[in-house]
């Protein structure tokens, strides 16, 4: 069955090239797995493995990092399924908070998308790109045989230790640390190169718009270089120690996109519409992830650049007030209010917003200002949890 | 995670950090295995008491020459069958009967509490190990062996036939290969002497209505084998030492 | 690097105790007062993040409190390396910001998400004004935990004591001590 769907594809991507107008000096040749469905360990190695990586996975099931939303879920399993296909039902998706654009998958079947990532996307299509790319990991073994190799198995044992803290000696975890957890699944560029072709392979295959996947390395390399030229010591992306990132990377996309090339134009698939409907509804919560990492650089960059920004201008204003006011150099307090302000004409801005609102012009003592829109806060939140602070607020006065 | 020299003794490099534990209380002079329980004279359980047998976490690896640990999926699969006849044969011994785990659907929410008592008993497992089997880590404020999950664990009597107890056993296991032996004979040779492979494990019994750990048993040992049913079976009989009646 | 120490620390155990028992007086700690109640065991300082004062009652696996303190304006809580982005108290915060930079500081310390927040409200210290704040967070560890904090800024700096404990049992069994300790708290 695999072999026929081969080459229908082949003929498919053949016939495609008579088609396309301009001219294309190499063909796409196609990627073949080197996994089929159903897969089992094959030796005892892998087996062992696999023991570890199962428990690994157990432990997932029921983390308190998990994100479980029966629709988000849904959603993001339908996309692999429909990259996937006969692969489907190997797949097990695990949505964690962790706020790094990241994905990774086992070769269990375990995949594991940060939350960061899910912020980040601005459309199906690219969140379709990089699970494209991590199944391409997948289907060539590329993970497997890396952890094969006798160096990276102490770092699994390592990276699977869920459960151990330190003797609370030291902090258990710097930023830095996390991500070296990552680099646990690194890739070579060989392979780097492999799973991007594989993954552009799936996106065609289902009708994805392949000119995408460029776009989300380059929106990750703009994101990388705008903090970095801040000179900022804000770590970097995760997904980069695994996947190590260089500029031939889009070119050899795009030159993908140009040998599969069918459409000129693709119309909008009205999946755009669902993905914003269902992600959107966890940005915030992203967001405040972001902010609780105390990167200002990265976070106002993520705040320019992210597609909510046009689907959610009240949480975007929001959290730019939140900058501001964090930042707190001369003349941000007031920077932050105009942020507020702006934020509360939109429906979608949070009540917090009218807290903070209250808070900067508490700070400017502007009192009488300051307590009518701590107010409105407690009128819109009435079960908020700091609600006896806010009395507490309203209670002070210009002595 | 390192390796490292003290007084001529070269240890492992060791990945687990339980493995690390184990190997100070060995080092800081106590008894390869060492029980404590919550009162000094062992007193019947029930006059027939359930034990729940929650499942066994145990994992068996090679230790290559290189001094890494590989698991291995088949040895760890039948020491599980083995340990678990060894459980039974104990148990047939004495007055109490031994119930199997029963796990909810992940889709229980029952599953998720359960995942939460699990990974408590994995931390209080640890800090019994720091706190009452390594010298001069003892918590002066903590003068008896006083541990428990709370009452909470009842949860794990719902589905399991309203077990007393439960029983949680934790092992790590590592052989060498014939390239570690070879080592080890060339390196006693040279009067050097190399770490084997190692048995730790720990044992603890949990009252499920208070969520008491009434006994705590910690095992460490050059020489066990989990690989064959006789000596398994001497393994739990090393790890049960002591279990009340 | 620093368990490295411990291990060492363990061998020449004559030159270390670890934990020793805090005595039931009023107990002087980096410019505030508390007195105990239950039963404690002080961290020494190699064994605490940043020798910063910490108690435990079971073990800091299970549950510790920290006593922070004082802060001045521009520190950190955590003070962390060139490879960390601790935040910065500033003494013109009110409480609701202070309340950001320990959810920031626990985010990173413990490599955390925040699970849920609780209430934020004011706490006399001593009759002083200060504030009271709790939320839930699981670590890298992923077992979840209840944190509670109590703090004051006063003279321009801030103390605060942040006790921490697994949620499943241990969080609520050493509570009642622990907020009559917090209601013992004077600042020097």
């Amino acid at each position: 069955m695999l072999l026929y769907r081969q080459c229908l594809l082949v003929s498919f991507l053949i016939l495609a090239q008579i088609n396309t107008v301009s001219a294309v000096t190499e063909p796409f040749t196609p990627v073949t797995p080197d996994v089929q469905p159903y897969y089992q360990p094959n030796d005892n190695v892998e087996a062992g493995l696999w023991l570890q990586l199962d428990k690994a996975e157990q432990a997932l099931k029921h983390s308190p990092k998990r994100i479980n939303d029966e629709k988000l879920n849904a959603y993001v399993n339908k996309i692999i399924c429909r990259l996937a296909e006969d692969y489907c039902q190997d797949i097990r998706l695990y949505i964690v908070r962790a706020p790094f654009f990241n994905a990774q998958m086992a070769p269990n079947g375990m995949m594991i998308i940060w939350s960061g990532l899910l912020l980040r996307v601005d459309n199906e299509d690219q969140l379709a790109a990089v699970i494209g790319h991590e199944l391409g990991h997948y289907l060539k073994r590329h993970t497997l045989n890396n952890l094969i190799d006798r160096k990276n198995k102490r770092n699994l044992s390592a990276f699977l230790t869920i459960g151990l803290a330190a003797l609370g000696v030291a902090p258990a975890a710097s930023i830095t640390d996390f991500i070296l957890m990552a680099s646990i699944f690194a890739h070579t560029r060989e392979q780097e190169s492999e799973a991007d072709k594989y993954g552009i392979q799936l996106m065609r295959k289902a009708e994805y718009d392949i000119r995408e996947a460029a776009n989300v390395w380059d929106a990750m390399i703009e994101e990388d270089k705008a903090v970095k030229a801040n000179d900022s010591k804000e770590v970097g992306v995760p997904f980069f120690a695994t996947h190590p990132p260089s500029e031939d990377r889009s070119k050899t996309l795009s030159l993908y996109a140009e040998q599969l090339r069918i459409i000129e134009n693709p119309p909008t698939p009205p999946t755009h519409k669902q993905f914003v409907e269902t992600v959107a509804t966890f940005w915030s919560t992203f967001l405040e992830d972001q902010v609780l990492l105390n990167q200002p650089k990265r976070t106002e960059y993520l705040l320019q650049t992210l597609v909510s920004k046009e689907k959610l201008p009240g949480t975007i204003h929001y959290y730019n007030g939140e900058l501001l006011r964090q930042r707190n150099e001369e003349g941000d307090i007031k920077l932050a209010e105009k942020e507020y302000i702006t934020a509360i004409q939109y429906s979608d801005a949070p009540n917090f917003a009218y807290r903070e609102l209250g808070l900067v012009l508490l700070k400017q003592k502007r009192f009488q200002e300051a307590h009518s829109y701590f107010n409105n806060y407690l009128e819109y939140a009435p079960d908020a949890n700091d609600r006896e602070m806010i009395e507490y607020y309203l209670s002070m006065e210009p002595n | 995670m390192f390796a490292f020299r003290m007084k001529g003794i070269h240890l492992a490099k060791f990945t687990h950090f339980a493995t690390i534990l184990f190997a100070l209380t060995l080092l800081s002079g106590c008894a390869t295995t060492g029980n404590k329980s919550t009162r000094s004279s062992l007193d019947s359980l029930h006059t027939t008491s359930n034990v729940l047998l929650m499942p066994v976490d145990v994992e068996l690896s090679v230790l290559t020459a290189g001094g890494e640990l590989e698991p291995r999926a088949d040895w760890t699969e039948s020491a599980k069958d083995y340990m678990n006849n060894a459980f039974i044969e104990h148990q047939r011994t004495r007055n109490s009967r031994l119930i199997s785990y029963h796990s909810p659907d992940d889709a229980d929410p029952l599953s998720g509490q359960l995942a939460e008592i699990e990974r408590l008993h994995g931390v209080v497992g640890q800090s019994i190990l720091l706190h009452e089997f390594i010298q001069g880590y003892k918590l002066p404020s903590k003068e008896e062996f006083n541990w428990t999950l709370g009452p909470k664990v009842q949860a794990l009597k719902e589905t399991n036939e309203n077990a007393d107890y439960a029983l949680f056993v934790f092992v790590r296991d590592s052989y060498s290969s014939s390239g570690r032996v070879a080592m080890q004979i060339a390196a006693a040779i040279l009067g050097v002497s190399l770490q084997g492979g190692l048995q730790v494990g720990f044992a603890s019994l949990v009252d499920l209505n208070s969520g008491e750990i009434v006994w705590f048993n910690r095992m460490f040992s050059g020489t066990g084998d989990l690989r064959t049913q006789e000596s398994a079976t001497q393994t739990v009989a090393y790890l049960l030492k002591g279990l009340p009646e | 690097m620093k368990k490295l120490v411990v291990f060492i620390c363990i061998f020449l155990i004559s030159a270390c105790t670890p934990y020793t028992l805090v005595k039931s007086e009023k107990t002087d700690l980096n410019g505030l007062s508390v007195v105990p109640s239950g039963s404690w065991s002080a961290l020494s300082s190699m064994l605490s993040v940043e020798n910063i004062p910490t108690w435990t009652a079971d073990g800091s696996l299970l549950n510790s409190i920290m006593f922070f303190g004082p802060i001045s304006n521009e520190q950190k809580l955590i003070k962390g390396s060139d490879q960390t982005n601790y935040p910065e108290f500033r003494k013109d915060m009110l409480p609701s910001e202070v309340v950001e930079i320990v959810e920031s500081t626990v985010t990173q310390l413990y490599g955390a998400t925040i699970l849920e927040n609780g209430t934020l409200k004011p706490f006399k210290i001593n009759n002083e004004p200060g504030f009271q704040f709790g939320f839930k967070f699981a670590g890298q560890d992923e077992v979840p935990r209840g944190l509670l904090a109590t703090g004051i800024i006063k003279n321009d700096m801030l103390y605060i004591v942040l006790y921490q404990a697994a949620n499943l049992h241990f969080y609520d069994k050493d509570l009642a001590n622990v907020q009559r300790m917090m209601a013992s708290i004077s600042i020097i």
